[in-house]
């Protein structure tokens, strides 16, 4: 037996499970090989020992960032079809509704800026007062845009309207409502996921908070039922136990799925 | 439930949401085999999104003729690789001295309260990176030499030749701790 033959028998040996016949035999092996007896043990104990260093469980943050980069990948949408498809495909969501959609929202920009031309005024009072109307004139701008995006039936349409309310400061509940509609009845994963997303901004909001429990029962993809999971734990949502019990019973859960559900109804009590 | 094989198919045919599934399985092992190579906790973590970073990229390459958890490791031996090239400090090897400096970064060492197992952690992280990880995933892991092998991409003889010679060395740096 060479060098290498006989190093690799010790590998074998400590893999081997202690006291069955394998490696007792290994042992045999590697006393006739030429290893004593306290060399062999030596290295059993180590290899043992070395089972014993233990590793803590990784933090929220670790979850958190994984499935930031999950939702940011969802969003895209899948990757592979054929270049020529996907343009096609593309072009056939890209409707005369949607070319109209951004017209009349660069006339509306047009015409506030003509208005606000006009209406110049050079004292800075009544300046401030012009500047505190623009943005209350964008601000309906872009939640009637925003709302008119969601309720259309393409997903690239009601993407580009979510997009528009993770801009805002404050939702309104209109829009709220139409997200939480999206949320639980959308056909799309991706879409889903996005409005999802958007919601999360305005969790302090009760109304949102209510519409998100209500949602869990509702939903059917691991990502999202994950997702709901760590925004309840994380706004230790107790009334959300309720209704991840009732997706328990009532949906077919996948099993890792099941098991953070069952740890955070646990963490929420 | 779906085996990793035919969730990663999925992932790759445009489910990107059964990579949660998947990370939600192996998030505990992944992050174990980086904290026990990098004794830092949050290094690990970041190590962990990195490989779930580049399985979501690269998911076109997955064959699916092994098993995940071998192309898994895979990446996730190269992205320590990579690691331990960009951050010099950490490469320890023969330099056991400089361990009180890991041992400054990771208060979770001090909640290992038996001595020589921390005395062991210290003569684990001071290998080199590659006895470390042949020792990494046959023990901790569970993996057969056979899937080291894929992993390392090398032969089933030459992953137990390793495994002899980072458990000597391992055993030498032990001593050397012990003395000093």
């Amino acid at each position: 037996m060479n060098k290498k033959e006989r190093e690799a028998l010790v590998a074998d040996f400590v893999a081997a499970e202690a006291g069955s016949a394998r490696s007792n035999a290994l042992e045999k092996e590697l006393l006739n090989s030429g290893y004593s007896a306290k060399q062999i043990e030596e290295f059993r104990q180590l290899y043992t020992q070395l089972g014993k260093i233990e590793a803590p469980a990784p933090s929220e943050r670790m979850d958190k960032a994984f499935y930031q980069m999950l939702d940011s990948h969802s969003v895209q949408g899948p990757e592979q079809e054929n270049l020529l498809v996907g343009w096609a495909r593309r072009l056939s969501q890209f409707g005369w509704r949607d070319w109209g959609l951004q017209i009349a929202w660069s006339c509306a920009l047009l015409f506030l800026g003509l208005i606000l031309g006009q209406r110049w005024d050079s004292t800075d009072l009544q300046y401030e007062n012009r500047l505190k109307q623009m943005a209350v004139e964008i601000q309906n701008v872009q939640l009637t845009l925003a709302s008119t995006l969601l309720k259309q039936p393409s997903p690239v349409a009601k993407l580009q309207g979510m997009a528009h309310v993770k801009n805002f400061e404050e939702i309104d509940v209109h829009i709220a409502d139409v997200l939480l509609q999206t949320l639980n009845k959308d056909p799309n994963n991706n879409v889903r996921m996005v409005a999802l997303e958007a919601l999360q901004k305005f969790t302090h909001e009760p109304h949102v908070r209510i519409g998100l429990v209500h949602s869990i029962s509702n939903q059917t993809s691991p990502a999202i039922q994950l997702a709901l999971v760590n925004i309840m734990v994380r706004l230790q949502e107790k009334n959300a136990v309720q209704h991840f019990q009732k997706l328990l019973h009532e949906n077919p859960v996948e099993n890792d799925v099941r098991e953070k559900i069952e740890k955070s109804i646990v963490a929420l009590l | 439930m779906s085996n990793d094989n035919e969730l990663m198919f999925k992932v790759k045919s445009g489910e990107i949401d059964k990579l949660g599934l998947l990370y939600e399985r192996y998030k505990k092992m992944l992050f174990a085999y980086f904290f026990r190579s990098t004794n830092d906790r949050y290094t690990s973590e970041d190590l962990v999104q990195i490989v779930f970073t580049k399985i979501l990229t690269y998911r076109h390459n997955f064959s699916g003729t092994g098993k995940f958890t071998t192309w898994m490791y895979r990446i996730a031996y190269n992205v320590s690789i990579d690691h331990f090239r960009k951050n010099q400090r950490y490469q320890m090897h023969g330099e056991l001295n400089e361990m009180s400096a890991v041992d400054e970064q990771t208060p979770e060492i001090a909640t290992l309260q038996n001595e020589q197992i921390q005395l062991l952690h210290k003569a684990l992280a001071a290998l080199s990176h590659e006895n470390r990880t042949v020792l990494l995933l046959s023990k901790f892991q569970k993996l057969k030499y056979k899937e080291i092998g894929h992993i390392l991409d090398c032969s089933e003889n030459t992953v137990k030749v390793k495994v002899f010679r980072a458990l000597s060395d391992l055993k030498k740096n032990y001593n050397l701790l012990e003395k000093s």
